[in-house]
């Protein structure tokens, strides 16, 4: 009866929200979003532009950190979303790696799910979250997962590990941890509603 | 005694009458319940707590990430955002074995709300994604 009274409150709340907001004004304040301060164990973080859809798929509670660590994280978060918005950028058409004997110095890059996929075409790729932090006073490594939705509608959840660096003052991607990416990700309904995605347990065969 | 709980009944009929009434917005004390700041899922830090995410048991988060993305990429129309966001919960609520009639009333609730009152939010993000580089 309580799961049926909290439900009926919601309908009630969200159908009222939908005749309130028919006003134009009302609207700009309440589904615009230019950003906030989220505070996670004491620890305040910025959740503004630039990038400001990556900063809110930081998944930043009930990961175990120590305020310690979420500071070091607040202080990675601008390179850590600007990488992320690089990768969920189409690359340009360039060979899969430099060519042997280069002089040219190669800036440390990740490696693009475009090409690992082979997603053509108009498909996109987006974030969903980023999360596993696991961060030491010099580095900080994390797991990012994707998804895109194929050609005919089904939606690919993908999984890559990242690690971070401190040098000379700045974070900076440093290499992916795992020669191989978690990769395609394994998709189920739990009890509580939720659809959740985690690396495909092998089976026994 | 024996206590049956609605978790345990929710197995015996596979979600069903309770399902088909769940409503989540996927928050709880000001925090999201999935660990994102505010504004990740459905609706803005503003209206988080009130837009649900689960709507009549069908998880449709993963269409508002896409379509909340797809308006703060410098350059993508509003119109095709709005309607893959259409398309989006149509599949999302299939898979998750929504009915026709359902799966209609999500995607229409929310895709008229996105078209209709959709426009600030729309150009905001893209004027802060087109200066950014976003």
């Amino acid at each position: 009866m309580n799961h049926l009274k909290k439900n009926m409150g919601l309908i009630g709340t969200f159908l009222g929200l939908f005749m309130h907001t028919t006003s134009s004004a009302m609207a700009a304040s309440f589904f615009v979003d230019k950003g906030h301060t989220d505070v996670v164990e004491g620890i305040a973080f910025e959740i503004v532009p630039p990038h400001l859809f990556i900063k809110k798929a930081f998944k930043l509670r009930d990961e175990n950190l120590t305020p310690a660590q979420l500071l070091l994280i607040r202080e990675a978060m601008p390179a850590i979303a600007s990488m992320t918005q690089q990768i969920l950028m189409r690359p340009p058409n360039r060979p899969a790696q430099a060519p042997e004997n280069s002089e040219v110095l190669e800036v440390l890059q990740p490696r693009s799910i475009y090409q690992m996929q082979h997603i053509e075409g108009p498909t996109q790729l987006f974030i969903q979250t980023l999360k596993n932090w696991q961060v030491t006073d010099t580095s900080i490594q994390f797991s990012s997962d994707y998804f895109y939705t194929q050609a005919g509608g089904h939606t690919v959840n993908f999984r890559d590990t990242y690690m971070f660096t401190k040098t000379t003052g700045s974070w900076q991607f440093l290499k992916h941890p795992k020669r191989m990416p978690e990769g395609v990700l394994q998709c189920v309904k739990s009890t509580s509603g939720w659809m959740r995605c985690d690396v495909r347990v092998p089976t026994a065969q | 005694m024996q206590t049956f709980s609605l978790e345990m009944a929710e197995q015996v009929q596979g979600g069903g009458f309770w399902s088909f009434l769940k409503f989540e917005s996927g928050t709880s004390k000001g925090a999201r319940v999935d660990g994102n700041a505010l504004g990740a899922g459905c609706g803005t830090v503003k209206s988080d707590a009130f837009i649900p995410d689960i709507l009549f048991g069908i998880d449709i988060s993963q269409a508002c990430f896409e379509h909340d993305q797809s308006y703060a990429t410098c350059g993508f129309e509003k119109s095709t955002a709005d309607a893959n966001f259409y398309s989006n919960i149509m599949n999302e609520c299939g898979e998750q074995g929504g009915g026709m009639l359902t799966c209609n009333a999500i995607s229409g609730i929310y895709y008229v709300t996105v078209a209709f009152l959709g426009e600030s939010a729309y150009k905001n993000a893209q004027e802060s994604s087109c200066r950014w580089g976003d």
